[in-house]
């Protein structure tokens, strides 16, 4: 280890540079570096912990990253074992505490996700809304992306959707509602070089899938809310670009079913 | 004869010591110019001070008392759904059977923003410009000790606020904002550096290099091995495949299907699946780069390519995925393996170093 007593101190070079930090500063630098450089290996090489041991070696340096915004693990938190099984289930592991530095898994996660609320009169608000980009899409991205990921797990998928209810139909200036997570499903690439439109449309109806769908209002304090099956395909959200629904009468020709 | 095996042996694993410590000094102490942190100052200063002003339109939305992330009435929860994740997946740790963690109390979190503390509006509005004013404050070098340390904070209190929000930027900038909080990022290009050259001179310091210091070679090694690492932890994720997708970086499918995501995209996905032979070598080139990376960039004579193909990989990165912050930011980092030569026009020939 580098510890004062062995190394020599740091000799001016030339006359002219200046000399390095002094023994006792070195050795505790030194031990702040290597405190600093353990903790973030702990996190980059332990993000699935199985013994209780691990988790205790895990936990008390995880603190210390954690006040610094550095606890992420850096996986996908999806691993294809040999026998071709998914471990652990790509809906577990919450995309907020992955890094997601590897941009994609081709995974049915990893593709746009919105929100609808639309109520009874047929009004309906879209998030992210029309215009945002850059950071403020991937803001609502990552809203969207956790209630795609929990949906289908019975005791956690309506958490998200029951903490978020209240201000999402205030939003929206409504009383009750039907919110939906919606998928935008990729195109392959021999149906991008497709010439049949209904290939190539990228919007195209067939591309959504309603992920979750929940009826949701608030009584006094309360954010009731009642979870409806989730349809395979439904009608095309809010248009970014135009304001208009895509599948919708005067929308894009394209965009026809 | 033993005698003499056991001293060899001995001298052998003092001298190996020894040159491991003078190794570990070298590398860490050895007294570098702090220019090179100076421009990080500027180019992360600029990129957190976006961030932050980000979140101007949606601020009340998101942290204001009627927000979206607004706790329950009395629940005394900043952030019930950050708070309810954290409890579930603390510290990293994966949980598999929710039944087990549904009693365990909320573990002790250390997410503190002082965003939470806004009990209305205006009282948000308010922190939100202070944050800017300091952001901008680093940025021109004012008391750079200081608003180096601040400028942590208010990034910090954004990441902390709603950790819901959070993705591939956050951990990075946090990384490198909290580097140059600990660094003497402030001595050059500053206005500390300005009112300094007044004080002890009527005339403008004509020395185009502030003085080496250990500080500087300390903050820049960190930020370094911590970039190269994360390259490192990124080609290892890609390659160990996963996902319903399959082994996309394998096959060389997967900047298609980052590409093809029409919402983000900022290049033609129609164009790029007329030529798959293209989409093949961009995914290869993005895995390949990466393992170069990580060990080319700390040879010498090698670096200077490795930060001109580092270029063209984050553009091509912003152009596929629409991260267009987080690919600046990344490509911000990378000032720390500049020689601080080059900050004064006068980058040394790769031979002669």
């Amino acid at each position: 280890m580098p510890s004062s007593q062995r190394a020599e101190p740091l000799p001016p070079e030339a006359g002219q540079e200046p000399a390095g930090p002094s023994a006792q500063m070195r050795t505790l630098v030194s031990f702040l570096l290597f405190a600093h450089l353990f903790s973030l290996g702990l996190s980059w090489t332990m993000w699935r912990l199985s013994s209780p041991m691990r988790q205790a070696l895990r936990r008390f340096p995880g603190f210390y990253l954690q006040l610094l915004g550095m606890d992420v693990a850096p996986d996908s938190g999806i691993v294809r074992l040999p026998s071709g099984e998914l471990y652990p289930s790509p809906r577990v592991l919450p995309k907020s505490r992955r890094a997601l530095w590897h941009l994609t898994q081709g995974d049915a996660l990893d593709v746009d996700h919105f929100l609808v609320l639309r109520d009874e009169q047929g009004r309906q608000v879209q998030w992210p809304p029309p215009g945002a980009v850059g950071l403020r899409y991937r803001r609502y991205q990552m809203i969207a992306w956790e209630m795609a990921r929990l949906a289908g797990i019975e005791d956690t998928e309506n958490v998200l959707p029951a903490a978020l209810g209240r201000g999402l139909l205030r939003e929206a200036g409504m009383q009750r509602a039907t919110l939906e997570c919606r998928r935008l499903l990729l195109r392959a690439p021999e149906e991008a070089r497709s010439n049949d439109p209904t290939l190539n449309d990228p919007y195209h109806d067939s591309r959504w899938v309603t992920v979750y769908q929940a009826r949701i209002w608030v009584e006094g304090d309360q954010v009731r809310l009642l979870k409806l099956e989730s349809q395979a395909e439904s009608s095309g959200p809010v248009n970014r670009a135009s304001g208009t629904r895509s599948g919708s009468p005067g929308s894009n020709a394209n965009s026809q079913p | 004869m033993l005698r003499l095996l056991i001293r060899g042996v001995t001298d052998y694993f003092q001298q190996m010591s020894l040159a491991v410590g003078q190794g570990w000094n070298r590398f860490w102490y050895q007294p570098s110019s702090p220019l090179p942190l100076v421009a990080l100052r500027i180019a992360v200063g600029l990129l957190a001070l976006y961030y932050v002003a980000s979140f101007s339109p949606d601020l009340t939305r998101w942290f204001g008392p009627e927000g979206w992330f607004a706790p329950p009435a009395g629940a005394g929860q900043a952030d019930p759904v950050g708070q309810w994740l954290d409890a579930r997946f603390p510290l990293g740790e994966t949980l598999y059977r929710f039944d087990d963690v549904a009693q365990r109390p909320f573990p002790p979190l250390y997410r503190l923003s002082y965003l939470t503390y806004a009990s209305s509006d205006w009282e948000l509005w308010l922190m939100h410009a202070a944050g800017l004013l300091v952001l901008v404050l680093f940025i021109l070098g004012w008391k750079t000790r200081w608003t180096s340390v601040l400028a942590l904070v208010v990034v910090l209190a954004y990441v902390h606020r709603a950790p819901l929000l959070n993705a591939q930027l956050e951990p990075v900038l946090a990384m490198l904002m909290f580097y140059l909080a600990l660094s003497p990022c402030g001595v050059a290009w500053s206005v500390d550096s300005w009112l300094a050259g007044r004080k002890q001179s009527a005339e403008p310091s004509s020395a185009p290099m502030p003085p080496k210091r250990w500080g500087a070679t300390v903050t820049l090694r960190l930020i370094q091995v911590h970039l190269t690492v994360l390259y490192a932890l990124t080609v290892l994720v890609q390659l160990s495949g996963g996902g319903t997708g399959g082994m996309v970086w394998w096959t060389g499918e997967a900047m298609w299907w980052i590409v093809a995501r029409p919402e983000t995209a900022l290049v033609s996905a129609d164009w790029l699946a007329h030529h798959p032979l293209l989409m093949d070598l961009w995914t290869y080139f993005v895995i390949l780069f990466q393992m170069a990376f990580v060990v080319l960039v700390w040879v010498r004579p090698m670096r200077g390519l490795m930060l001109a193909l580092a270029m063209l990989f984050w553009i091509s990165i912003a152009l596929a995925t629409g991260l267009v912050t987080y690919s600046l930011l990344m490509l911000a980092g990378l000032l720390a393996f500049v020689p601080a030569e080059c900050f004064t026009g006068n980058c040394p020939v790769p031979a002669a170093e």
